[in-house]
């Protein structure tokens, strides 16, 4: 996980450089890509990197008591959250602003630390889920430690894991693992469940053991024979025989 | 020169020479024969052990290991514990025939009470060579056992009685040998001691054998303070009839020693009385369990071993027990077999099978299935426990003849050599 | 007035007499006294002054770089000795596949990297595990991370968490029992189904630790029980007393690739196993000792474990006791487990039909 930071962080540094080279080009631009905005907008958030939403937002003028944006995918009629409206969460109407005070940032694109900043606005609804998310009790925790990285391998019945490792595993800390938009979106709040691993094992069953099953024959009717030979010969009454039998 | 003979004879050194002697260099080909056939059993159960199921611990090897047992995670006691558990029934019930003799003075007794002494020690022996195969390391335990006990642990403590008793009943057999081989009489100040701290060690014996099991909540069925005098009960049907069996087999095949029909007779009030307790309490455990029990763990295990729905053999031993109890008591009280020494024979045979049904697999493996979680997971033992477990038990066979035979030289100078003792 | 001087008198004399015997007393008493002193007051006064060892002293200034603490000493043997038979393991690797493949390079690095703890508990700390039952959705990811994470061995199928399916619904009201769960479901989460994780519960009356003929199983000051392997002298006698199935035994000799080992071990936890040994979880004493949350509560993908310091009053368990309540699991068998399972606020996914009933919220 801790991975995935470093490589969010590298992506954002990359988004701050076109950031800062991107609106000297899209101003001139501007226009002639206005038509094929929906397009790359509909290419997913990726259009963010070359074209940040606000350049468009701010010449829109919504009013924010919509239901569905078909634009971004929108559909506020289904799902845990059908009850709102846009101007619920987003200021209008440039709709970048969030209330609670934070501004819209969409997981893969940025930083963590910007991402954890829009759980303001999940806090204002659902104090009580904050509250539980500040204290480590809802949703995901890990653990962090200075200079550490993590490695992810595949093992165990081929159910992969991240390994933590530390040049010293003495200071660890426990941290919340990812903001609230990046496992429940915020649209549809509701989390689809991960696939379900392979059924639990149990120890091997005993190798065969025919060998030993016929050494131990073997033996024990050797023995046997031994022992009840030596009751049967000097005497011959037949009775002590089943009695020993009976007895070894 | 014989003064000097007579003193050397006297001494406790030599009276172990004796045994020795006896049970090692003298004795007739058919004695040789069963020894030689024992140790044939012995040392296949023992190879199995060391090389195959303990080989990661004794050899280092990568193979092997537990695993080649049919136990598991939800059943981790399995034959072994099944059959330590009727062997220290059989161990304690050694001292009844002391108790006869020693305490009541039964002059009968008195001859064949050595007998006792030396079943108890066999039988703890083989008792101690289960745990010794069941543990998984069992070197650690022999260091560790004594450095750290842990005086909640039932284990610990029947690890104490028990290594009490076998080194109670083995210097009595030993000293009865040496009194009777110079054809004295036992002491009273021997006597009187060694009854009156074996007697309830005795009992201690199989009683915390029983706590072992019937203290864990976590298995419900064990979970009943019936289970200590249920243990008790019927070890008291099975030793004496071991006991009875090999005597006869003594009196058969020895020339001189006899023993009188009084002690059959008398045995056997004792079989059948501890059979009837026995086959109440079982019959106490039912109503508990089935009349209104909302408990519904115990229920469940009480169903696998009454019905054997997953396990068909537990309800099979158990139904064994309950047939063969039953048919022994009926058969005890008829005069007709009470009367002759063929037909306590008999009922001592049926006693012998049917609290071998009882008190091995029917006592532990019910508390395993199902499991603390509800998993339900069979257990039948492997090639390898059943060979290690007949291993054992040949060891402990072993001891008893090795041990039998100087004890009847000894009895038979004393009481039969024709001076007119009877 | 002479009765009287008679009478004075001989109160004096009298008094005399006693100042005599009082006189003895009082020697004998001071004698006893001071003896009772020497013999008895040294006992009381321990209590009110503790002797002092002059290692604990070093230690703190030192750093306690050369203690002699022997549960250190023996992890560094212990580290010592798993980097042996790990280097040994990885050379055999590099000769199968060659030295320059991925899982040679891996193992070696893998083999240095490993540091065996013997870190302590730490003052004032008691540690305990909730989960959401209103969360779970029987995944299994927790049982999975947790062998991963603790070192346990890949042939003998040692899984420390099992997951018990169970059902929810009223009709079916009679099937939930333990008894009748079942851990080997193969499709989840079912909307009338509820799971259950199950491992130990780290008791504060654990039967486990009773048991033990030769106290290799015992209860930290922060209420992690532990077992010793190098003590464990494997009778399963534990295994027999847990009410929670929580124990598991090394059937066989435990194998872990190099290539997939945790290189961080605690003595007490997830060191590589021997044979014929006892072991159970520790809540991953190796990362929770040093401040870190257990693998299955990292790994778990809705959050619903969580972990934390009981005495700590911004701990995530005191937040769900004050929040939500906690239950325990089999309270019959008297354990008081630190094992806690709580109903979260909402479900996830939720019940049948229930999308409409809680929508809105």
């Amino acid at each position: 996980m801790v991975m995935e930071s470093m490589r969010n962080l590298k992506s954002h540094n990359t988004v701050v450089a076109l950031i800062a080279l991107v609106p000297l080009l899209l101003t001139l631009l501007v226009y002639s890509l206005a038509a094929s905005v929906t397009i790359l907008a509909r290419a997913s958030e990726e259009a963010g990197k070359f074209y940040p939403c606000i350049n468009c937002h701010r010449a829109m003028d919504l009013t924010g008591q919509r239901k569905s944006v078909k634009l971004h995918d929108i559909n506020l009629t289904l799902g845990a959250h059908r009850g709102l409206y846009c101007s619920n969460c987003h200021v209008p109407p440039i709709m970048q602003e969030l209330i609670g005070g934070s501004e819209v940032y969409i997981p893969g694109l940025h930083s963590r630390d910007q991402l954890m900043e829009t759980n303001k606005v999940c806090a204002v609804c659902h104090p009580r889920e904050y509250k539980d998310y500040e204290l480590l009790v809802h949703a995901n925790k890990t653990l962090i430690c200075n200079e550490g990285e993590s490695v992810k391998l595949i093992g165990y019945k081929g159910v992969d894991y991240v390994f933590h490792i530390c040049p010293d595993y003495t200071n660890l800390s426990t941290v919340p693992a990812k903001a609230c938009v990046e496992c429940h979106n915020p649209h549809d709040p509701l989390m689809p469940p991960p696939n379900i691993l392979p059924e639990p094992s149990t120890r091997p069953p005993p190798p065969r053991e025919d060998s030993i099953a016929l050494g131990g024959l073997a033996a024990v009717l050797g023995g046997i024979i031994l022992i009840v030979s030596a009751f049967a010969v000097p005497r011959r009454r037949r009775g002590a025989l089943e009695v020993v039998v009976n007895e070894g | 020169m014989e003064e000097v003979q007579e003193r050397e004879r006297g001494g406790l050194l030599s009276t172990i020479g004796f045994i020795i002697r006896e049970a090692l260099f003298t004795g007739s080909l058919r004695y040789y024969m069963a020894a030689i056939g024992l140790i044939l059993i012995a040392l296949y159960g023992l190879y199995l052990w060391i090389m195959v199921q303990h080989a990661p611990i004794f050899i280092g090897s990568d193979i092997g290991g537990m695993i080649t047992t049919a136990m598991n995670d939800s059943v981790p006691w399995g034959l072994y514990v099944s059959f330590f558990v009727f062997w220290v029934g059989v161990a304690a019930a050694g001292i009844l025939f002391g108790i006869a003799a020693y305490v009541f003075g039964d002059k009968e007794y008195i001859k064949v009470a050595i007998f006792g002494e030396i079943q108890a020690v066999a039988a703890i022996i083989i008792v101690l060579l289960l745990i010794m195969v069941d543990i998984g390391r069992p070197i650690r335990a022999l260091i560790l056992m004594p450095q750290l006990p842990n005086l909640r642990s039932m284990l610990d403590w029947d690890f104490i009685v028990l290594t009490t008793y076998l080194t109670l009943n083995l210097i009595a057999a030993i000293v009865t040998i040496h009194y009777y081989r110079q054809d004295k009489p036992l002491p009273r100040k021997f006597l009187v001691p060694f009854i009156i701290i074996a007697a309830p060690f005795a009992i201690g014996i199989h009683t915390v054998t029983a706590f072992i099991f019937q203290a864990l909540t976590a298995r419900p069925i064990w979970n009943s303070p019936l289970m200590a005098p249920r243990f008790v009960a019927t070890a008291f049907a099975s030793g004496p009839a071991l006991l009875l069996l090999a005597l006869y087999i003594a009196e058969r095949y020895v020339e001189e020693f006899k023993v009188s029909f009084s002690v059959y007779k008398k045995t056997l009030y004792v079989i059948v009385g501890a059979l009837i307790v026995g086959l109440y309490f079982t019959f106490s455990e039912i109503q508990e369990i089935y009349w209104y029990t909302t408990e519904a763990a115990k229920k469940a295990q009480a169903e696998e071993l009454f019905f054997g729905l997953h396990i068909p053999y537990l309800a099979t031993l158990l139904w064994l027990w309950i047939g063969f109890g039953i048919a022994a008591v009926i058969l005890g009280i008829l005069p007709q077999v009470h009367n002759t020494k063929k037909g306590i024979l008999t009922v001592s045979i049926f006693t012998v099978i049917a609290v071998v049904a009882e008190k091995t697999l029917t006592i532990v493996i019910p508390g395993y299935i199902p499991g603390t979680l509800g998993e339900i997971r069979p257990y039948y033992p492997t090639p390898l426990e059943i060979g290690i477990t007949i291993g054992m038990h040949a060891i402990g066979l072993l001891v008893y003849l090795l041990l039998a035979k100087p004890a009847l030289k000894a009895v038979v100078i004393h009481y039969f050599s024709g001076k007119g003792h009877h | 007035m002479k009765a009287r001087d008679d009478k004075t008198g001989s109160q004096e004399s009298n008094g005399k007499n006693e100042g005599v015997s009082r006189r003895e007393f009082l020697k004998i008493a001071a004698i006893t006294s001071a003896l009772t002193f020497i013999s008895i007051s040294r006992d009381d006064l321990m209590k009110l002054l503790v002797p002092v060892k002059l290692e604990d002293l070093l230690m703190q200034n030192y750093g306690g770089e050369e203690s002699s603490d022997p549960l250190e000493e023996r992890a560094k043997e212990k580290e010592a000795e798993l980097k042996e038979w790990c280097n040994n393991e990885a050379q055999r690797i590099c000769r199968e596949t060659g030295e320059e493949s991925a899982a040679c390079t891996e193992a070696r690095k893998r083999c240095n990297m490993i540091k065996v703890k013997s870190t302590p508990a730490n003052k004032g700390v008691l540690f305990a595990m909730a989960l959401d039952v209103n969360k779970c959705i029987g995944c299994r990811r927790c049982a999975y991370a947790c062998v991963m994470e603790n070192n346990q061995a890949r042939n003998l199928g040692i899984e420390w968490i099992k997951v018990l399916e169970m059902p929810r619904d009223r009709e079916e009201i009679e099937k939930l029992d333990i008894l009748k769960a079942n851990m080997y479901y193969k499709e989840a989460p079912k909307p009338d189904k509820v799971y259950v994780p199950v491992a130990c519960m780290h008791c504060e009356n654990p039967p486990c630790v009773m048991v033990c003929p030769v106290r290799a199983t015992w209860k930290e000051p922060d209420g992690i029980v532990i077992i010793d392997y190098d003590r464990c002298i494997g009778c399963r006698y534990c295994i027999t007393a847990c009410p929670y199935g929580a124990r598991h035994f090394n059937w066989a000799k435990p194998y872990v690739p190099p290539t997939e080992i945790n290189p961080n071990m605690h003595i007490l936890g997830n060191v590589i196993r021997q044979p014929h040994v006892v072991e159970k979880c520790t809540w991953c004493i190796q990362r929770t000792r040093d401040g870190g949350i257990p693998a299955c509560v990292e790994v778990c993908p809705v959050g619903a474990r969580s972990f934390g310091d009981l005495n700590d009053e911004e701990s995530p368990i005191r937040r769900i006791f004050e929040e939500y309540g906690a239950f325990v699991l089999k309270p019959e068998a008297g354990t008081r487990p630190k094992f806690f399972y709580f109903f979260g606020p909402r479900r996830t996914p939720p019940r049948k039909s229930s999308l409409i009933r809680e929508g809105g919220g």
